[in-house]
């Protein structure tokens, strides 16, 4: 029996193996049936110490959600059967006829015409409300709200994520109304998001007071700024936490702004923006703040060649490896 | 009434199979990983779940769960593999020595599923590399889990070759004696330097 050269080893494990070196490898495996197991034993044990220092809770629950997804695909696939397109016939005549009654509708009362509005899976939405309100739809999230609002209310409707800056109106409410609750305000800053990790709909508030009623429920509550709303879908259960309400509506914000901010907040914004893990060296001065405003770009080594200006840091970054550290003098 | 009952149950399975979900999908995907690589992992390990949710109100138990999801993901994996060899026109030898791998992680082999379920296990080596010396720590986990060559670390952190060389061998003598049933795994590691 030979002995595996360590050579061998450590490039089959690093997958950095010669042709010569796997033709080898192979005659040795082939020697005895122990070598297998005692090969990929190694080779077993060399990724699991990598690979559980690698997995996050953050990770899971993004598995978690396009698991759903899958299933509710799956779901909607099973229809295409012969069935289907007599259902499918049923559901044009009606279409058609409320389209018919629709157009109808549409022309002797405005206020019905309503407006839909999506931002894509990649980009951000700015839209501008007939009142002056300003909404930001982040990807793949949608807004209905009509032509022109009524004169009691402003009603819209919400799928997905939102930072909204609602214009003042004592006298006509701004209304938004989500799968599980409605949040009434007069005017106010706030981000809503409908469809936080599949179960959950949040809403942080950064000024003014909104007041959220549940769908299937009659109570009332109101939050202040700084609190965040959480809302299971399943159980109906409600949590206030206190937040950083503007780390939740960070994501509509094409300059960054800091105020005297240390290298701990600064990373922890980028982290959030670009969803990435960022290291810092434990070199790194903590006292030292930075103030201004910065661009965000598309791509983060833009932003973290401009942080790069503005401080005494550096970084080096390696795929998904990005190393903050400060230039000894 | 009953409606309402049946919709409890619904969300009763639905907060079941999520909770099986967390708890076991790490080890699902270090098994398909292990198996197929990492760009296909993650699909497979989906896929198996779906099979799971698709059979949630037969499941019983979670040890049969367990059980079906690993012959699952196996199955999935092994017909990956087949496509592959088919499309890719791999060397021979490695052919063998994928076919020897593949037989080595099958659902049966206790050796290699009880690696993966050992909690312990994961838990100690992530403690041990925690207790190491700051800059050693950095060092030690930019050249294991970042794979980055020696050079590229030094380059990083600013400091020698040489320095960075004595951070990794402090690292491994410190591990190896916290951790001794590892030796195979840091003496292979040690060859990396």
């Amino acid at each position: 029996m030979s002995k595996l050269k360590n050579k061998i080893l450590k490039d089959y494990l690093l997958n950095k193996c010669s042709t010569r070196e796997i033709e080898s490898l192979r005659q040795w495996l082939e020697e005895s049936e122990d070598h297998a197991s005692q090969l990929f034993k190694i080779e077993e044990l060399y990724h699991l110490g990598k690979f559980h220092m690698n997995q996050d809770a953050e990770h899971i629950e993004k598995a978690e959600q396009n698991l759903f997804k899958a299933i509710d695909n799956s779901k909607s696939i099973k229809f295409k059967s012969p069935h289907f397109l007599r259902y499918a016939a049923v559901a044009i005549i009606i279409l058609c006829t409320c389209s018919y009654v629709g157009y109808f509708a549409y022309h002797t009362n405005k206020a019905f015409s309503m407006i839909e509005v999506s931002a894509t899976a990649k980009s951000v939405k700015r839209v501008l409300l007939p009142d002056g309100t300003n909404v930001w739809l982040n990807h793949s999230s949608t807004l209905r709200y009509p032509q022109k609002f009524t004169k009691e209310k402003r009603d819209v409707e919400l799928k997905g994520e939102a930072y909204f800056e609602v214009t003042k109106n004592p006298h006509q409410p701004f209304i938004v109304k989500s799968d599980a609750m409605t949040i009434e305000v007069l005017g106010t800053k706030f981000n809503f998001n409908t469809k936080h990790s599949n179960n959950y709909e949040e809403l942080s508030l950064l000024e003014g007071v909104v007041q959220i009623h549940g769908n299937n429920d009659k109570s009332t509550i109101t939050i202040i700024p700084g609190q965040k709303i959480i809302l299971n879908k399943q159980t109906q259960q409600i949590t206030i936490q206190r937040v950083d309400a503007r780390m939740e509506s960070l994501w509509h914000e094409n300059m960054i702004s800091f105020k005297r901010s240390n290298i701990q907040k600064i990373v922890a914004i980028l982290e959030r923006l670009y969803n990435i893990h960022i290291n810092i060296d434990s070199n790194i001065n903590q006292r030292m703040t930075y103030s201004g405003e910065m661009r965000r770009y598309e791509q983060i080594d833009s932003t973290l060649k401009a942080l790069c200006y503005s401080m005494p840091i550096c970084y080096k970054r390696k795929g998904e490896y990005i190393y903050l550290y400060q230039i000894n003098k | 009434m009953q409606e309402e009952s049946s919709m409890n149950d619904r969300f009763q399975s639905e907060s079941k199979f999520r909770n099986v979900f967390r708890k076991y999908y790490p080890q699902a995907l270090f098994y398909a990983t292990r198996l197929v690589g990492n760009s296909d992992a993650e699909d497979v390990v989906q896929d198996a779940f779906i099979e799971v949710w698709k059979r949630k109100k037969e499941i019983v138990s979670e040890e049969y769960i367990r059980a079906f999801l690993f012959r699952t993901i196996y199955t999935y994996s092994l017909n990956i593999l087949k496509h592959r060899t088919i499309t890719q026109n791999y060397a021979e030898s490695m052919q063998a020595i994928n076919i020897k791998k593949a037989e080595y992680y099958r659902p049966e082999n206790n050796d290699a599923i009880k690696l993966i379920e050992n909690i312990e296990l994961h838990n100690e080596i992530k403690i041990a590399i925690n207790e190491l010396p700051n800059k050693c720590r950095q060092v030690f986990i930019m050249s294991y889990i970042h794979e980055m060559k020696n050079k590229e670390i030094a380059d990083i952190l600013n400091i020698s070759v040489k320095t960075v060389e004595v951070h990794i061998y402090k690292a491994l003598k410190y591990l190896r004696k916290r951790l001794d049933y590892l030796i195979l795994l840091l003496f292979t590691f040690i060859l990396n330097q």
